[in-house]
């Protein structure tokens, strides 16, 4: 895979920082955005403060980015928030907030990236859970936000194909990061003796199916939501 | 804003556009031509197309960030795409509401 020009959103942290750091590592030019002010630093990396779900700063975010390098080749849409709690006493801000960054923060990503993708192509990875196809108890906001991405995904790859951009969803299993923190280990255990791979799943998995649809062999792919760990 | 140089921007960006068409248009590229429905320029992929081009070209050269795919807009029967005058006007149009 030649030097890309790959934008990461939720970048600051968990499997977006994981992402974004190889990417760096790898020799290619990464922009990371995040809601904090500042992040990590390396060689290739600019760091963009950046709420997926504020339109005009998006805006902004991805046409700089796309103007100062030239080109935008890759999207990985990392950014996302979680709140597991029973359905009956999910508060409304939460609900909102879940919807507006895992959602709307994503489509507004798709669709700008998009735009600076529509002369040269490009490559765009949206992020799932198993949460959806398990239908995990205390997880429907979260769940359906994600299944909100799937169902997106798999339109906006059929409307972006003529310029040629793929679009695709990797959806993981449990993985130790800040967005399953408060959800005690017990649950999670139980959640894995649900998956048909009995193990957590790690940043290199995700890795693995970013790198498959990021593939220049994989310019026929587009639509398709990957579940992690043996879900289907 | 100066309407006579929103127009020469579209202008130039439908020529653009056309010079890119397979069946390499032979058309003249006036404030008259017709962008969209029976006999216009585009087909619908085509116009949204061009609707980013020239998002980005109001961007880049008059830093004006504005959203031309308003969905009142896409489906108006009368709407902006009749022809590139009329969608000079929508231009301008919400280049006025953005001030506002």
């Amino acid at each position: 895979m030649p030097d890309r020009v790959i934008l990461v959103t939720g970048a600051t942290r968990g499997i977006g920082r994981f992402l974004a750091q190889t990417l760096c590592e790898r020799g290619h030019v990464v922009v990371g955005c995040g809601r904090s002010e500042t992040a990590w630093e390396a060689k290739n990396f600019e760091y963009v403060s950046c709420d997926v779900g504020d339109e005009k700063a998006v805006i902004k975010m991805v046409r700089s980015a796309a103007k100062k390098y030239g080109r935008l080749d890759a999207v990985l849409n990392c950014a996302g928030v979680a709140s597991m709690n029973h359905s009956l006493l999910t508060p409304g801000s939460t609900m909102e907030k879940i919807l507006r960054i895992n959602v709307m923060g994503t489509m507004l990503v798709c669709r700008e990236a998009a735009k600076a993708m529509k002369k040269r192509g490009g490559r765009i990875v949206n992020m799932s859970s198993v949460a959806v196809p398990m239908q995990i108890e205390g997880e429907a906001v979260y769940a359906a936000s994600k299944a909100a991405i799937e169902t997106f995904t798999k339109i906006f790859a059929r409307e972006v194909a003529p310029f040629g951009i793929t679009c695709n969803v990797v959806a993981p299993s449990p993985i130790d990061t800040d967005l399953i923190r408060g959800v005690p280990a017990e649950k999670i255990d139980q959640l894995v003796e649900r998956l048909g791979i009995k193990r957590r799943g790690t940043f290199e998995d995700v890795l693995a199916v970013v790198d498959f649809f990021l593939d220049e062999n994989s310019d026929y792919i587009s639509g398709q939501t990957l579940y992690l760990g043996g879900v289907s | 804003m100066d309407r006579e140089k929103i127009k020469s921007m579209v202008l130039e960006c439908l020529r653009e556009a056309a010079l890119e068409m397979d069946d390499a248009r032979d058309l003249e590229i006036d404030g008259q031509v017709k962008l969209f429905g029976r006999d216009g320029l585009f087909d619908s992929l085509g116009l949204v197309s061009f609707l980013v081009d020239m998002e980005d070209k109001l961007a880049d050269e008059l830093d004006l960030d504005l959203s031309l795919s308003d969905e009142k807009a896409l489906s108006a029967h009368s709407g902006p795409f009749r022809s590139a005058d009329s969608f000079v006007d929508y231009i301008m149009g919400v280049i006025r509401a953005e001030g506002e």
